[in-house]
């Protein structure tokens, strides 16, 4: 079974716990900006804990889950994470249909606490950046259903903790959920909701795959983890709203006809504070969880946060473009440009394919800028994409602008009020060879022999000497 | 009475921001709001620092179009 906490086994070397007591305002979130400033990404566990209420708590923090993307990576069962494209594509695609066990078999209701004793203080609950007005659920997964089909929908959706049984959430007003949240509320009715959290990284990715409406994710969670996906009816909404058996703690509630409050400023993926908004109460009746639970949090806007969604647009990007372009071999969308960039790496595209791709791209909502590269680009490292940028465009000729195109509002840089975003995409490959098997038509990259940079490459030291300048 | 700031509308080829801040009622705190809270439909702000609610409807200012009525902050509290 493969579960939070079996995958923290597996990954002991890459745990710092933490020494403490930390405080769940801020400190967490302190450490892991330092640590991604110097490029460190160790999966972070703190226990011995206050809970919100002030009192100790057993339930430990596991934050920084997926801050590595090879660590992710191999998490799934991807040996380099630059395969990462095309195997979540073919395995979400592909998926495995869920399994639905006794609650008895359930870890996840192994502890269950119903009425007054559903009390959300009782956890350990982050409060991450400056200027956000309390706690928050950062890796709350929120699963709702459409009452027209009874199809679930799951969808990572941050919720501020305001009081005991009381919490805002905030399904954005595009998602699946707030449309399965309107149907409910257009006929009166409570919308019923449960947020699950804590579980393998393979099963986090999974949820975040790219589908239709309606369509459950429980089955590309299972095509993701390479077994099927346990699941469990909820306490309070029975077969209405499974949950994943094997997470670590489940929050189950109903949210009210059209009852907003205030909630924000918060941190985004942009690595901005959202505005503040009004978003959805979710009234709180029931909490469920493992006996020796774990909560998790994701470190919003920092690599943790961006690593496991970046890796599922990917999958969804090379379906997308793949339809149109088959000279498409890879994608990277990387975390240095948010979830604004993607880059495109083509094999020798014919002409007019590489702009194809170009436009299939920009069709994804949140991208904002794609680039169009050739296979001896490494689309991994920045300075070799920087590199095709400068010796590969001429602007007015291989830069496409396109605007009114769908977009994210949490971009800084949309103008008031806009409701559609400005892209671009940019040809960065070489021109096509004039006949099959001849040399493209420009001057060639300097090189040297294989075999001499093998040979000469032993000669460098495993590890560099701290006195040789790194820049 | 809440105080605002929102950059003015320009041409669409000069740089603009899109963000409106938000004085606190009861505190020196300023905050990002979306203009969805700036409707007398809306539900009222939350400040951030001192939890204190309050209607974000300027007298005689529509929702969609606030004036800018204060001086920008001197500091962006909120971390109490």
């Amino acid at each position: 079974m493969r579960d939070l906490r079996a995958f923290l086994e597996e990954q002991a070397g890459a745990i710092w716990d933490v020494p403490g007591p930390l405080a769940l305002r801020h400190e967490l979130t302190a450490l892991q900006h330092l640590l991604d400033s110097q490029g460190a990404f160790p999966i972070l566990r703190a226990s011995g804990l206050q809970a919100l209420s002030g009192a100790a708590t057993t339930i430990s923090v596991v934050t920084n889950l997926t801050a590595s993307r090879e660590l992710t990576a191999r998490s799934l069962g991807i040996q380099d994470h630059r395969d990462t494209a095309r195997w979540f594509a073919a395995r979400t695609a592909a998926g495995i249909d869920p399994v639905v066990v006794e609650r008895r078999d359930a870890p996840v209701q192994q502890v269950i606490w119903e009425g007054d004793a559903a009390d959300l203080t009782r956890l350990p609950i982050l409060t991450q950046h400056e200027l956000e007005p309390g706690p928050y659920l950062t890796a709350a997964h929120a699963t709702t259903f459409d009452p027209d089909t009874g199809v679930d929908n799951t969808a990572i959706q941050r919720s501020w903790v305001k009081g005991p049984r009381r919490m805002t959430w905030f399904p954005y007003p595009t998602t699946h959920n707030a449309r399965n949240l309107r149907k409910f509320w257009d006929a009166g009715e409570p919308c019923p909701v449960a947020f699950w959290l804590g579980h393998h990284p393979a099963v986090l990715l999974g949820t975040q795959a790219k589908l239709k409406y309606p369509e459950s994710h429980w089955r590309a969670a299972g095509g993701v983890l390479g077994e099927p996906l346990r699941l469990v009816p909820s306490v309070l909404h029975g077969e209405r709203i499974m949950v994943p058996a094997d997470a670590e703690i489940v929050i189950e509630g109903f949210s009210p006809p059209n009852q907003y409050s205030a909630d924000g400023p918060f941190g985004e993926y942009t690595g901005y504070l959202g505005h503040q908004v009004q978003a959805p109460i979710c009234e709180v009746s029931c909490i469920t969880m493992r006996r020796d639970a774990i909560y998790h949090d994701y470190a919003s806007g920092l690599t943790d946060m961006l690593v496991p969604d970046n890796m599922a647009m990917e999958g969804k990007l090379f379906q997308m473009v793949r339809a149109v372009a088959p000279s498409l071999v890879n994608v990277h969308v990387p975390t240095e440009g948010r979830r604004f960039h993607a880059y495109l790496q083509l094999r020798n595209p014919g002409r007019g394919e590489a702009r194809d791709a170009l436009m299939a791209a920009l069709a994804y909502r949140r991208v904002k800028t794609v680039i169009a590269l050739d296979e001896d680009v490494d689309i991994f490292a920045p300075q070799s994409v920087l590199w095709a940028l400068s010796t590969r465009v001429q602007w007015s000729r291989d830069a496409i602008t396109v605007d009114g195109l769908s977009g994210s509002s949490l971009d800084p840089s949309m103008p008031a009020g806009a409701g559609t975003a400005s892209k671009m995409g940019i040809d960065a490959t070489l021109p096509p060879a004039p006949r099959a098997g001849a040399p493209k038509p420009v001057a060639p990259v300097a090189t040297v022999p294989r075999g001499v940079a093998d040979r000469v490459a032993t000669l460098i030291p495993a590890t560099l000497p701290a006195g040789w300048p790194r820049i | 009475m809440a105080q605002f700031i929102q950059d003015t509308v320009g041409a669409p080829w000069e740089k603009r921001g899109n963000s409106v801040w938000v004085k606190c009622d009861a505190c020196p705190t300023w905050f990002p709001a979306s203009p969805a809270l700036l409707g007398p439909e809306a539900v009222p702000a939350c400040c951030p620092a001192c939890h204190h609610e309050f209607k974000l409807v300027a007298p005689g200012v529509p929702a969609s179009a606030p004036q800018q009525t204060a001086s920008p902050p001197s500091s962006l509290g909120g971390s109490k």
